[in-house]
């Protein structure tokens, strides 16, 4: 018995000591200079308090697809791009969780092609570890600033200033045409989901609804999608009762065109696919959900002007 | 599966946990299913080298006990003359035997990882002589740990064929002891006498070894990430300048890397030692703080132990101690010079030795240059010891005393860092252009304008200083004959708590990790 005691204060100190050290090498900015990571994915920290109505989580295809200051002009709806390069399901709850500290989205949409990153054994355990190390330990992403930081930092509240005047896009006017063939071609098969996915997919349910943020499931176009992917995510989201948005079967009511809509031949979208995609977006969420149009709310001033310098 | 992944400790977390709660009869059974899936999840389909080689061997091993059993009881019936001449059968037919496991053994080694170096010389033999062109042109693909696992096999039969140990009667036992998941990336190279019995008999948990294996595993970690991995960022950028960089950067650079590669390679021993302690598997020691050492001979008995031990036993005496070596020893002494008549078998053994030494780390002729260059420092050694010992005397220094024995771990120290550049070099004309840039561009004020040009700035060389300071004290402890772990568990709890957690979180702050660090594989582990 007395071990177990020992053991449980041995850990507990421990736990001490990595809860200060993180709280000390934390960036108390959202700027590169303060040792953030990935700044664009994070701009939504610099952004008042409870703005932001509609959270987008996703990996590059969700980053290239989707235009929130093109939302904002054709609706004046307030949204945010969160993404990031192979986003994996756990790091987008991860972000998720993460914007809800600070904002209180009544949408989020959560672009599947992260339902279908690789998997397997070592795979499922490094996405396992890497939420559970950079939920609980921070300090596993930042421990390098141990260089940069000053003592008067380990007091100071966190003040975010990096401002992303696009929302998280990743803008791209390149176009590379894809030539290929037609690539949803109708079968009845299933792609299965990971372990992983599936349990992940029950947090970011369960997180929505204690929440109260709605969640809608979509699709960007990409080539490297199919019908058992789209077969799966129907049935995914059928037995949790959300919305689901396969972009890739609306191509003809989006105007959507392979030759002129991507950067890469098929796999991203350029500004232009993610004009239409946000259009189809917009008018969907429009005639589906009740979201306030900011455009003549002088508290949403910053975002007219970001909007003038996106237009420009 | 690398050792310092999340990936790894999920796992050894995973076999450990199955190992406790076995019966004591079945908990080998856990860790050769561990050691299955570990060598299957980095290997996969090349693990059929490795049960090519388990298969040789224990056939091998099988059939010269089976001999043995036939000779013994086969003698008690049969006349002196008849005996000798049996035995002198049986001996032959031994031989053949472990002749023919070795052959398996040791020609996959060579196929696999030698195969294409022997191509290459091949080619470069002359076309007049038209011979046909060699099969293997490419590089072959290399099964996780096959240098270590083919020489710890080879030590198996040639022991059984000595009569050391008996041969493994179960196959899953012979196949755990080759590749028991925590030695089989780096070794140490374990020996069938020694190994066999903790592998096989199971350990009930205790909570004061595992403990114990924990520090040796933070210890390891520290060793690993906090100063090879952060040394790695000073080093992998001079040697990319190698051509250009100042001298006394590139000597630095040399001292750096004889650092990094000893904190790399002790710390993953650590590791291993400590993975296996979780166990209650003690693993031999491969290192015994080889910067103490005052000869290179000493060195190479303090650094990589298991694998020196291994040329020692299985290369060197079978050579030194062979008929043709001993009449020659023999011929020599009777023209009467005693001193040559010892070393010359024992230089020309070495030398076979040191050449397996240098080519078991690589197929390439650096890596012959790296054997024979500390070949040749012993040679020396041998030859001018009476000649030193004659100036020291005259001059009255004492070869005991503290002094000389500082110049002697330095001297030691310097040859050591010659070595370890040409093992860094990419070939042996690169290592002399190190060597002549060291000594051509040398100039003080120029690689202190510069040393902070390398990837490393103050702080990194502060951590690198404070950790080579650890290493120094803990290594002068241990020379001392103190336990340092031992000593800590006598400590008050708070004291004891602090050095542990202080460990710890310099592992976690300090180490060169994540974001901004690229992921350094174990120098070791390629082999």
């Amino acid at each position: 018995m007395e071990k177990v005691v020992r053991v449980f204060c041995f850990l507990f100190t421990f736990w001490l000591c990595l809860a200060f050290s993180s709280d000390f090498l934390k960036p108390k900015n959202n700027t590169v200079e303060s040792g953030m990571e990935k700044t664009e994915l994070y701009g939504f920290l610099s952004e008042p308090n409870h703005t932001i109505d509609l959270a987008v989580i996703g990996d590059s295809s969700a980053g290239n697809g989707f235009s929130p200051m093109k939302l904002w002009g054709d609706y004046g709806i307030t949204s945010y791009v969160c993404a990031e390069g192979w986003q994996t399901l756990p790091q987008g709850y991860r972000v998720f969780k993460k914007m809800l500290d600070t904002q209180k989205p009544k949408i989020v949409l959560l672009e599947t092609d992260e339902f279908f990153q690789p998997t397997g054994i070592a795979r499922t355990a490094l996405y396992v570890s890497d939420l559970a190390s950079k939920t609980v330990l921070p300090l596993y992403d930042y421990h390098n600033r141990w260089k940069d930081v000053q003592a008067k930092e380990m007091m100071r509240r966190p003040h975010y200033t990096y401002h992303s005047a696009v929302k998280g896009q990743w803008r791209d006017q390149n176009v590379k045409p894809y030539n290929g063939k037609e690539y949803m071609i109708e079968s009845r098969e299933e792609s299965p989901l990971s372990i992983t996915v599936r349990g992940c997919f029950a947090l970011f349910d369960e997180i929505c609804r204690r929440s109260h943020v709605q969640l809608v499931l979509f699709t960007v176009p990409n080539t490297g999608w199919n019908y058992s992917k789209h077969n799966a995510m129907v049935s995914c989201a059928g037995k949790i009762c959300v919305p689901y948005l396969d972009l890739n079967l609306e191509r003809k009511k989006l105007g959507f065109d392979w030759k002129t809509d991507t950067r890469d031949g098929g796999t991203h979208l350029n500004d232009q696919g993610a004009n239409k995609v946000t259009g189809y977006i917009g008018y969907y969420l429009k005639e589906n959900y009740v979201l306030e149009d900011h455009r003549q709310d002088h508290s949403f001033d910053h975002w007219k002007e970001d909007y003038q310098k996106f237009t420009k | 599966m690398s050792y310092i992944s999340y990936q790894f400790f999920l796992f050894l977390g995973a076999v450990l946990l199955g190992y406790t709660v076995t019966p004591s009869k079945y908990k080998w059974c856990v860790l050769l299913a561990g050691s299955a899936v570990f060598y299957w999840m980095n290997s996969r389909w090349l693990t059929v080298f490795l049960l090519c080689t388990t298969t040789a061997v224990y056939a091998a091993a099988r059939m010269l006990d089976s001999m043995e059993e036939g000779f013994s009881l086969a003698k008690g019936h049969l006349e002196r003359e008849e005996k000798k001449r049996l035995k002198a059968l049986v001996a032959g037919q031994k031989r053949g035997v472990v002749i023919c496991g070795l052959a398996v053994a040791f020609g996959l080694l060579l196929w696999l990882k030698y195969g294409a170096f022997f191509a290459g010389c091949w080619q470069h033999l002359p076309h007049h002589w038209r011979l046909p062109q060699p099969p293997v042109k490419t590089r072959m693909f290399l099964p996780l740990g096959i240098s270590y696992y083919t020489l710890q096999a080879a030590g198996y039969l040639i022991d059984v064929s000595r009569g050391k140990c008996k041969a493994c009667r179960n196959f899953a036992k012979l196949a755990l002891f080759l590749t028991f998941f925590p030695q089989i990336t780096e070794g140490p190279i374990g020996r069938y006498d020694r190994l066999s019995a903790p592998l096989f008999e199971g350990h009930p948990f205790e909570y004061e070894r595992f403990t114990k294996g924990l520090q040796r595993i933070v210890f390891g970690l520290f060793k690993k990430l906090v100063i090879a991995d952060r040394v790695n960022l000073f080093v992998s950028a001079v040697f990319e300048e190698s051509g250009t960089a100042p001298g006394g950067i590139l000597l630095l650079a040399g001292i750096l890397y004889t650092l990094q590669i000893y904190a790399e390679f002790s710390g993953c021993m650590d590791l291993v030692i400590g993975c296996a302690e979780l166990f209650g598997i003690p693993l031999d020691e491969n290192f015994a703080r080889p910067f103490f050492a005052k000869s290179v001979s000493e060195f190479w008995r303090r650094w990589h132990i298991t694998l020196g031990a291994w040329f020692k036993d299985y290369v060197f005496y079978s050579i030194s101690l062979s008929k043709p070596f001993m009449r020659l020893s023999k011929f020599v002494r009777r023209r009467g010079n005693d001193f040559l008549g010892a070393v010359l078998p024992a230089a020309m053994a070495l030398f076979f030795t040191w050449l397996g030494t240098g080519f078991w780390h690589g197929a390439a002729w650096k890596y012959a240059a790296y054997g024979l260059y500390y070949y040749l420092i012993m040679l020396a050694g041998m030859l001018l010891e009476p000649l030193f010992a004659k100036v020291c005397g005259s001059l009255r220094i004492h070869r005991q005393g503290r002094a000389f024995s500082l110049f002697a771990m330095g001297r030691t120290a310097l040859a050591v860092v010659g070595g370890m550049l040409l093992f860094r070099a990419e070939s042996v004309s690169e290592w002399g252009t190190i060597l002549a840039g060291i000594f051509g561009r040398f100039s003080l004020r120029e690689t202190l304008a510069s040393v902070l040009r390398y990837d490393m700035d103050r702080k990194d060389f502060a951590v690198i200083a404070v950790g080579v300071v650890i290493l120094l004290v803990i290594g002068i402890l241990q020379e001392k004959g103190i336990h340092v772990r031992e000593a800590i568990a006598r400590r008050p709890l708070p004291v004891r708590w602090a050095l542990y957690l202080a460990l710890v979180m310099a592992v976690i702050v300090f180490g060169a990790y994540g974001r901004g660090y690229e992921a350094v594989d174990f120098i070791y582990g390629q082999f």
